[in-house]
Formats: structure tokens, sequence, C-alpha cells
């Protein structure tokens, strides 16, 4: 009997040995991800003993903060509908949006980065959110907002490290009262609550030129100085590949297009970004690109021209701009810079490696281009296309003209080239002014 | 009467204080680490209960002298980590649990005195069933026998808790005599009948795998041959797959528990709800009172291991769970120095009663096996199986003096 007693008890002590080994798997082993587990409700809830981390511009200026009013903490966006898409807004009844959703656990400080902070919670005092600081700059998004003026637009301003300095979308809202404007918001026809710089796809129109002419230049098709049939009569007709975005010449630039063939226009497309999930710290859309058959022409052409089932939003044809801008090394942008806890700097996001799209010379020329189509001085392809029920302006440029600094994109609901190119070369003076 | 004869019982009063003394400082602090956190504007009342419950054990310890320096303190310990958990999930119900406690620990006095006369446990078996089946007609006891009826009143769920505990005991009770008897088969296939009943007509897993735990480990010390074990363990595993088959809440939670994430807000809930607190708990976890254990069904009771995993991390239940270990280990090795057989049958269904529990509690709280909502041994909120189970305990620390056989 002492045999089968010993035995007993070895049994047992080895089923509480797994249980022990299984509680540790899941403890340590799993633990991280279930605690960001999207259905954890541990990181709603923590947002009542934690203070909310602030969102700061590139200065350090406030752009979203948590302040005590009547024994409840209230999210206080202090530029109002200037930054409602890119910073978006946090609420226990819609949800969340902007970099208020995308770095929540950051905020929350749940991140791992800070481990000083967790050594406080241990000690059971009132914890702390990491701040997060952005690439965004504050003058400048404010001069972008009304420089768009009262149209639906959007317009990004991308370095070509990668940071967004602005990124604006009109109509927009006040994430103050959110709540109370809902379902005004909801169901409004002009769809303010959409973030038309990140998520608001369109036709490209002639920028996707700028695709057109870099692939055919990669693929020694033609050189800036070869002539091209531009159409029409006279003088005019035969000019040269760098003059193939100024708007005089898009038979050229369908041309050039049909005879590189589908494949290598969507290569390039892809290289460049397009119909892709921009690789940026805040959701945006991907867009589209169409599946083409080689041997149908038309198809083809209408995808030269930027249109024909070719989808794309301002910070990717943004992007696409910086891309050529830097020397061919594609850009990526982002919004955050760093994460800020009480003792400084608690982490900062990495350096992307750069990863080269276009050989240099092909992008010196397709800049080139840019500078001849360009008008007022800033290298830049303007064009208008037809969307789904109205003409869009766009202007896809950089600047400044020599050694450029940045690259910039604004898309106009219902304008002609001329406004968007207006607007465009505020958004650009007021950008200069900043990076300066 | 037979005085106690082996075991020299002087000591000086502070040996073997220290394990208390770990006790009540993981008590109290534990307690005023809830308090600070979650309940700073009501009295700290909770601190003189906890205090009370577990000076209590020292107190027995010098009234029985019973000599054995490690059972009785790690009770205590695990005593004291359950009123914390108490106190942190369901604050009101800490006085009754310490009132439990405290029966429960006089119930072990009287326990340890019986042990030493040459009472046959089939007499106390009468009066067991008795009062097993007074609880059960009692006017709210149908909830016992009604398959599926939600327990909806405290005093409901308080008899089913009764009734569960007299259960576990009569089965552990019942078996002593009749193994002493020699009567192996019939009782292994009486504890597995019983047991069927409960699965089939209540859908209550945990009382009947814990019934039916004890019945094999009884049976398995006792019987020369592995058969009838074999056999008991073969029929329980087909009784369950019936009744997991055709009880709708039992097929149910097997649902949520094979696949916990695929039905997450339905049958998986639970588990999975007590997977994030278990997750949320890391090494050292959140801190007595700091995490949200409340988001875990039945946390202070079936669930208990999540809580403790949430705000005591893996340390703590590393802790925990050594402490049931040892407290098997002990209280085995105790079964082993009776002299009489049916005391160190007695002892040895004692420590499986309770290793089974602890085991089924804490290995169903993480989905190692299905959730049965059986109550960790001493920690789970409520008190009544803590009183049931103290008082076993007393018969634990008899049994190295019982030399004297049954007549």
């Amino acid at each position: 009997m002492r045999d089968r007693l010993r035995r007993l008890a070895a049994l047992h002590i080895g089923l509480f040995a797994v249980v022990a080994a299984w509680v540790g798997y899941w403890q340590v082993v799993r633990g991280p991800d279930l605690a960001h587990h999207s259905e954890n409700p541990r990181l709603l809830l923590a947002e009542d003993r934690v203070q909310r981390g602030r969102i700061l511009d590139r200065r350090l200026e406030v752009l979203a903060h948590s302040v005590r009013r009547g024994g409840r903490t209230v999210r206080v966006y202090p530029k109002k509908e200037v930054f409602a898409h890119p910073v978006g807004y946090r609420s226990l009844l819609l949800g969340k949006a902007g970099l208020e959703a995308s770095a929540d656990a950051e905020l929350l400080g749940m991140a791992e980065a800070d481990s000083w902070r967790a050594l406080r919670a241990r000690a059971g005092r009132p914890r702390r959110g990491l701040d997060v600081v952005t690439t965004l700059d504050a003058r400048l998004q404010r001069e972008v907002w009304f420089a768009l003026g009262p149209r639906a637009g959007a317009a990004v301003v991308v370095e070509l490290g990668g940071g967004v300095l602005a990124s604006a979308s009109r109509p927009g809202f006040d994430p103050n009262h959110l709540e109370e404007t809902w379902a005004e918001l909801r169901w409004s026809p002009t769809m303010p609550l959409v973030d038309r710089a990140l998520s608001g796809l369109y036709p490209p129109g002639r920028p996707f030129g700028i695709v057109v002419l870099s692939a055919a230049l990669s693929r020694g098709l033609v050189t800036l100085h070869s002539p091209v049939d531009c159409g029409g009569s006279g003088t005019q007709r035969i000019r040269l590949v760098r003059d193939v975005l100024t708007g005089d010449c898009d038979r050229a630039l369908i041309q050039l297009g049909v005879a590189l063939g589908g494949r290598v226009l969507r290569e390039m497309a892809e290289a460049l970004g397009l119909g892709q999930l921009p690789a940026t710290d805040v959701p945006a859309a991907a867009g589209g690109l169409p599946e083409l058959d080689e041997r149908d022409r038309d198809a083809l052409a209408r995808v030269a021209s930027g249109e024909g089932g070719v989808l794309v939003s301002p910070l990717q044809m943004a992007a696409v701009a910086a891309t050529v801008a830097r020397g061919g090394e594609r850009v990526s942008p982002y919004f955050v810079t760093a994460l800020r806890g009480e003792l400084g700097i608690v982490h900062r996001a990495p350096a992307r490696p750069a990863m080269r799209i276009l050989a240099p010379e092909v992008a010196h020329a397709v800049l080139e281009a840019m500078r001849v189509s360009g008008k007022g001085g800033v290298p830049a392809v303007t064009g208008v296309v037809r969307a789904a029920k109205e003409s869009v302006g766009w202007f896809v440029g950089v600047a400044p003209a020599q050694q450029p600094r940045l690259a910039v994109a604004v898309l106009l609901e219902g304008a002609s080239e001329e406004v968007a190119n207006r607007v465009a070369q505020k958004v650009v003076e007021a950008a200069l002014r900043v990076v300066r | 009467m037979h005085p106690p004869d082996t075991v020299s019982t002087k000591r000086a009063w502070w040996r073997g204080a220290e394990l208390y003394a770990l006790a009540l400082a993981v008590g109290l602090a534990g307690a005023a680490l809830v308090h600070g956190n979650k309940h700073p504007q009501d009295p700290p009342l909770a601190l003189l209960y906890v205090a009370v419950a577990l000076l209590a054990f020292p107190a027995v310890d010098r009234v029985l002298q019973t000599g054995e320096g490690v059972l009785l303190p790690v009770t205590a310990l695990l005593v004291a980590v359950g009123l914390v958990t108490t106190y942190r999930l369901q604050p009101h119900l800490v006085a009754y649990q310490a009132a439990w406690v405290c029966a429960g620990l006089a119930l072990s006095v009287a326990s340890f005195r019986m042990a030493h006369r040459p009472l046959n446990p089939q007499r106390l078996a009468t009066p067991l069933a008795a009062l097993l089946v007074t609880v059960s007609l009692f006017p709210w006891g149908w909830a016992w026998v009604e398959r599926g009826l939600p327990i909806r009143t405290p005093a409901e769920a308080a008899v089913v808790e009764v009734a569960s505990e007299l259960a576990k005991l009569l089965a552990l009770v019942l078996g002593v005599a009749e193994l002493t008897r020699g009567k192996v088969r019939g009782y292994v296939v009486a504890a597995w009948a019983a047991s069927a009943t409960l699965w089939l007509l209540r859908g209550d897993v945990g009382t009947a795998a814990v019934m039916v735990w004890v019945a094999l480990a009884l049976a398995y010390c006792a019987a020369a041959s592995l058969g009838p074990v074999l056999a008991g363990a073969g029929g329980f595993l087909v009784m369950a797959g019936l009744a997991y088959a055709t009880v709708p809440q039992l097929t149910e939670r097997l649902r949520g528990w094979v696949n916990p994430w695929a039905d997450r807000l339905g049958a998986g809930y639970p588990l999975v709800q007590s997977l994030f607190a278990v997750a949320a708990g890391g090494l050292a976890g959140a801190g007595p009172g700091a995490g949200y254990p409340e988001l875990v069904p039945q946390s202070h009771a079936g669930f208990v291991l999540a809580a403790v995993a949430e705000e005591w991390g893996f340390a703590g239940v590393t802790a925990l769970v050594a402490g049931y270990a040892v407290w098997t280990g002990r209280a085995v090795r105790a079964a082993g120095q009776a002299g009489a057989p049916w005391v160190r049958l007695l002892a040895a269904g004692a420590a499986a009663l309770v290793a089974s529990q602890a085991f089924l509690a804490a290995a169903g709280a993480v989905g190692v096996v299905p959730p049965a909502d059986v109550p960790m041994p001493f920690v789970s909120a409520g008190g009544v199986s803590a009183a049931a189970q103290l008082a076993l305990l007393g018969a634990v620390l008899a049994a190295p003096r019982v030399r004297e056989e049954l007549r």
C-alpha cells in the first residue's frame, strides 16, 4: 500500500507540474500577443486608469491631449478640424481613427518599450501613457488647410526621408464634438469622415505619366531627347520626350505606355508603391491597378493616361514624386518619429532601409521632364481627370526646383488643373517656409 | 481512549511559527494592497477578518499538538490567498469566508479527535447521507436535481455548494467503509453510477468528476489489482462522452473548450477571457487589486486561478500550485504513517479529494481540461468547500497516530 500511496502522490504532483508549465506558457510565451489582442477588453478599460499620452507635432506642439472635466477624462483636440484626419479621434461610443487608433497601445503605455513605466505601475501609482511625436508640422498643416479652401480635396506634403509634414483633407469635422455631430457626419454626401489624403482613391490622370516615363527611360525605350509625335499639325507636332508631361503631348505619353505593355507598366507602378498598402504607420488605402490584356491596346492606352481602373491616393502620388526627387530611392511615408515617456524619448522610429527603384540618371531625367512641365518654377505634373461624378484636378510636384527637399500632392474635387495648380503653389510656398 | 503516543509534542511556542508568519504576512499585505487599490473609502475591516482567520491556524496547532509542522501552515497560506482574492472579487463574502474557515478549523479539531476512536466510517455515512438528502429536498435544494436550472439566489447557490461538498465527503467515507471490507468492485460501480446520475441529471461535471477521481484513487490504494481501477476509469470516460453528447449545456461547454477562439463571444467566452487574464499577469502580475480579473466569468469560484495569475503573476501561480503539491505530498505521507488501514485510506482519499479539485480547477481555468466549475480548495470564495476540506484535514493530521484496527 505504501508504494501505491507514493505513486498516487507522484501522479498528482506531476499533474500540478503540467498545470504550472501550461500557465507559464500562456503567461510568459503567449502573454505579449494576447495583451494586444483586439478583443482583449483590458486595452479599453486601461484607459480609465491610464492618463492617455499626448499626440505632438514635430515641434512638440500639442495636437491631442486628455484633461479631467467634471470627474471624467475628456480628449481634447486644440487644432479642431485642421488635424481631424491624421490625428483622428477616440470615443468610447464611436471607436478610434487615425493616429489615435494606430498608436493606441503606445498612447496607453501598453508598448513594451518603456520598462520604467511598467515598474511604476507595479508600485500602484497612477500611470501615464507615452506621448507620440509625429512628423506633422502644425503651422504648415494650418496653411495647407486654408489653402485648400472650401472645396472637397486633399493635400499631402512629404519630406524626402518619408516624414509626412502635412496631410489635410476637406471637408473636415471637429473631433471635439464628434458624438453630437456623428449622425450628420456619417450620412453627409460629402463624406467628411473619409481621409481623402490617405484613403481617398482617384484616377491619377496625367501625373501617372511619371510612372510611364520612368518605365520608358528605365527600359531604354527612349531618352529625354528622342523625338516624339504629339499629333496635331504645324511646328508643335514633333517634340522631345522631355516635353511629354506638359499636357500638350498626351498622345506621345499614351504611345509610350502602349509600346511598353501592361506588364512593364504594372511592375513600375508597383515598384513606386501604387496599388499597394503604403508602408505608413496610419491606416491608408492601397488603391488598385487593373489586370491588363497585352493585346487590348485601348485598355492599355487608358491606363497609360492614368485612367481605366488605376486608383491612387494623394499620399501615394506624393510618395512617387518623392521617390523621383530622391534620385530613385523609394520613399515610404510615415507619421510617428518618436515616443516620449516621462524621462524623455524612449523609442525612435527605426531608419528605413533605402531601396533603389530607379537608376539615378533615370530619376534625374524624370525630374528634368517635371521641371519642363511645371508652372511657376515648381517641377510638377498637373492634370484633370474624370472621376465618378465630376472632374478632379491634380498637382504632383517637388520643391525647391534645384535639389528638391519635399514632395507635394494636391487633389481637388470638381476643380480644373489650373485651380489645383494655384492651390498647390500656395502649399509649396508655405512648405518651403517650413523646411527653410 | 487512546492518547497520542508516537510524537513528542513538547515544543517551544515559536518553533515552526515561520510559515504561519508568512501566511499572515501574505494575507495582510495582499488584503492591504487590495484595500488601497479597490476600496480605499471603506473601513479596513477585511484585514481584521483575515487576521482572525489566519491566527486561528496556529491556535488550532497549539491545541492539537500534531507535530506535523507543514500541513497546517501550508493550508493557512492557501487560505490567505483565498481570503485576499475573495476580498478582491466578492468583498461582501470575505467575512463569511473567514467565519467558514474558523468553523472548518473547529470541525478539524473534532475530526482529529474522532479519528483516534475506532469509529467505523460506515456509521458516519448514514448521517452524511441523511444530511445530503435533507439539504437536497430543502425548498431551494431542487436546484440540485433540476438539470440546467440556472441558480438564481445566494440561498440556492449555498445549497448547491453544501450538497456538492456533502456528496464528495459521502463518496469518500463510503469508499473507506466499503474498501476496508474488501468490496472494491461494488464500490467503484456504485461511485460511478452515482456520479453518472449527477452528470446526466444536473450536468454537474465538477462534483461528478471529483467523486469518480476519489473513488478510483481509493480503489487503487486498496486493491491488489489494477483491473477495477482501469475499468472504473474506462466507464468514467464512456459516461463522460455520453453526458457531453446528450446534455446541451455540456456539449456547448465542450465546444468552447476544443476551440475557444472559434466562438470567442459564445461558448469560448469564459476560457478566452481567462486566458486574457492569465496573459495579462506576466511574470510578476499586476499586483493585488490592480488587474481586471472581474472580466472573467466565475473568477471568484471556478476560474479563481485566472484572478491569481493576473494579479500575482506566474510567480504567484507557481507558489500556489507548489503549495498544493506540498499539501498533497504531506497528506499522502501522513496516510503512509497511519497504522490502521482504514485511516490510511481516509487520509489518502482526503489527499486525492483536495488534489483532484485543485488540479481540475487550475487546469480548467487555462484549458488543459474542460472547465468544470470545481472550487479551488481553500481559495475559492464562499468558504463551504474550505470548511469541508478543513474538516478532512483534521483526520489527515490524526492519521500518523492511529494504530487501532476497526472492530
